[in-house]
């Protein structure tokens, strides 16, 4: 175990000092930071309740008015102080009576009318659903979207750099003497579990960013009361289920990350050059992109959901969607994380067979078929 | 000692060693010579555990070697390969640290062996920084900086200059003194003749001769000898002496090894007969070297894989 530290602690340090690794992680965070950041700052608009929007009213409409929600009501003497409100843009609009209108009232405004105040002036037909969604699609959706985006590009990420480092150590010969030293399952788990370190400080370190820019630019506590509005109308806590979401996603990430980066480095394992190094990881991009775009496609299909939730590919974002959309029992979770710890077992030995068999052999690319067959 | 014992392996249809066995003694340097494909590279990855033999084993003091115990031989692979990135110093200590000394011991084992292999300035430079010659010798470093219990070095003295051979051969013979079994393989059959004690001669996959150097080449050592004389003496009575053979002299200039300018005489003889010679040349004068001629390395290596 003393001996796969050594090899991890070396492959963190040599990543973490390269140009391309610093510049690379810094200008991720900053755009999570900056894509949390900038709706709050533009105005509120994507995340809803801001500043309430001035208007003024004549008389009694002054009066019936006040209340409304989002408007700040002002009362003025008659239609022509109304019209100088707006012209001068104390106000943004004036509500003025109109007997002529169906409504009884007409909205002035400069260039064009408050968005929501014609809306908030007519009355709607009460509405009442027999089965009101657990959650709104948006909010899954956007999960989803979160989810699948992080694994995704995270797997990618630090996958493609543990198989890089793989051919780097073959091409340069040192593999040679590291494999005199000790067994290539030492160097495999090292690989491996150096770039799961990374990839997971990479993802509390991003979600640290968008927190912060949440809070910096005002959008953590709109999201707060759109989720309790949520809570309100739906008897479902969005909080509370992302809580318990993110947790069991950070789980399945970890094995997953194991799954996949097993299976990069060991097909990077079959070649000697580091311009063949994309097109051996193709099989294992199929294995991790197919399940992106399924779930994202499925998001709210609940049955198909279901079925992803198990599938070791996808249940690392599959299941966390269940969990925030409340459709999975306690038992389901734990069951698809079995799963999917049974397939990393079967990559590992696969990845393995495949890194011992190959690595010393330099030269043309090896079939997987003879890799997996020969003996070093 | 370190012995390997009836190792055979293909790779494919290709038998690269078929069944060769021999030792490596302690304290000893012992030089493992042959062709190129011969099978030295395959014995020693498989020696060094980096690949697995299809029959036979190898054995380090009487027993089976164990991988977890005695991965403490130093290597030095044919294809030379340390991380170009990483600094000297910092690299010795992660590989004298993954055989498992303690970060101090692997620290106090670089600075010692960078300083005397004239790289202590190098130490914060990164490998690919270093001349060829420089990246040459951090790998010896990094065959040493464990304390090995045994070295095995594929073509150690390949594309150094003859400073650094010497260099080289410095360590090489300090480490042997401390009694532990080096074996390394070369080309340069030169430097091989001058410093091994013990020589393994592989020809397709097959020992065709072992034992100490020296011995090697006594005993193909023919019936020729060498007698030099100072220049201006009357010798042609050699030509036609009796029971000499292949007689042939060169008078002056050529002459090569300490006989500048005088006459070297060449012969085949049997002993009696050259001693014969030896007295009557005496007789008339002083002789400056009598000697039964031992072949060169090279010869011998010719005639054992002919």
């Amino acid at each position: 175990m003393s001996r796969v530290w050594l090899v991890t602690k070396r492959e963190i340090v040599a990543q973490a000092r390269t140009k391309g690794f610093i510049i690379g992680t810094g200008v991720m965070l900053l755009i999570a930071f900056l894509v949390a950041l900038i709706p709050g700052l533009i105005g509120g608009g994507a995340f809803g309740a801001d500043e309430a929007t001035k208007i003024v009213a004549v008389g009694e409409l002054a009066g019936q008015l006040e209340g409304l929600d989002g408007f700040e009501v002002t009362e003025v003497a008659d239609a022509d102080a109304a019209e100088r409100a707006v012209r001068d843009e104390t106000a943004e609009a004036a509500v003025l009576p109109d007997p002529s209108a169906p409504a009884g009232v007409k909205i002035l405004a400069l260039e064009e009318a408050p968005g929501g105040l014609a809306g908030a002036l007519s009355v709607a037909p009460a509405v009442e659903l027999l089965e009101p969604p657990k959650i709104e699609w948006m909010v899954a959706y956007l999960a989803a979207m979160a989810f699948s985006f992080t694994f995704f590009m995270i797997v990618v990420m630090y996958g493609q750099a543990a198989a890089q480092g793989t051919v780097v150590e073959k091409q340069t010969r040192v593999i040679e003497i590291l494999l005199a030293t000790v067994p290539a399952r030492v160097l495999l788990a090292g690989k491996v579990l150096s770039n799961a370190i990374l990839a997971f400080a990479t993802v509390v370190a991003l979600a640290v960013a968008a927190v912060a820019g949440l809070i910096l630019g005002g959008g953590w506590r709109a999201l707060g009361s759109t989720a309790e509005g949520l809570a309100a109308a739906t008897g479902v806590s969005v909080r509370s289920m992302l809580g318990p979401a993110v947790i069991w996603f950070l789980i399945f990430f970890a094995v997953a990350f194991v799954l996949f980066s097993t299976l990069m480095v060991g097909s990077a394992a079959t070649v000697s050059r580091l311009e063949e190094v994309s097109s051996v990881l193709t099989p294992t991009m199929i294995l991790l992109m197919v399940p992106y775009f399924l779930v994202i496609a499925m998001h709210d299909n609940q049955a198909a959901l279901g079925w992803l939730s198990y599938i070791p590919f996808s249940s690392p974002i599959a299941m966390p969607l269940r969990l925030i959309g409340g459709t999975a029992l306690w038992w389901q979770p734990p069951v698809a994380l079995a799963l999917l710890i049974l397939a990393s077992w079967g990559a590992v030995w696969l990845g393995g067979k495949l890194y011992e068999n190959s690595i010393l052999r330099t030269g043309a690319r090896i079939k997987f078929k003879d890799a997996f067959k020969a003996e070093p | 000692m370190l012995e390997v014992v009836g190792l055979s392996r293909s790779f494919g249809p290709v038998r690269a060693l078929g069944g060769a066995s021999f030792e490596v003694k302690p304290g000893r340097l012992t030089g493992f010579v042959g062709a190129n494909g011969a099978g030295k590279t395959t014995a020693m990855r498989i020696i060094m555990g980096v690949l697995r033999a299809d029959a036979g084993e190898v054995r380090f003091k009487g027993r089976p070697i164990d991988r977890q115990v005695d991965a403490t031989f130093g290597y030095m692979p044919e294809e030379r390969g340390l991380y170009p990135k990483m600094a000297v110093r910092e690299q010795l200590v992660f590989l004298a640290q993954l055989h498992g000394l303690t970060r101090a011991k692997a620290g106090s084992n670089a600075d010692r062996l960078l300083e005397r292999l004239g790289l202590a300035e190098r130490g914060k430079d990164p490998v690919e920084k270093l001349s060829l010659g420089n990246q040459q010798r951090a790998q010896i470093a990094a065959a040493l900086v464990h304390d090995p219990a045994a070295l095995i070095l594929d073509e150690p003295f390949s594309g150094l200059d003859p400073m650094a051979v010497d260099t080289v051969m410095g360590v090489l013979g300090e480490f042997a003194a401390q009694g532990a079994p080096i074996l390394f393989s070369s080309h340069q059959l030169d430097v091989v003749e001058r410093i091994t004690d013990d020589l393994v001669i592989i020809a397709a996959g097959q020992i065709k001769a072992a034992g100490a150097t020296a011995a090697l080449r006594e005993s193909l050592a023919g019936s020729r000898y060498r007698l030099d004389l100072p220049a201006g003496r009357e010798t042609d009575w050699i030509a036609t002496f009796p029971g000499l053979g292949d007689v042939s002299v060169s008078r002056g200039g050529d002459g090569g090894g300490g006989a500048a300018s005088g006459i070297v005489w060449s012969f085949e003889a049997s002993p009696d007969d050259a001693q014969r010679v030896l007295r009557q040349a005496l007789a008339e004068g002083p002789v400056t070297r009598f000697e039964r001629v031992i072949p060169p390395l090279s010869e011998v290596f010719r005639e054992v894989i002919a």
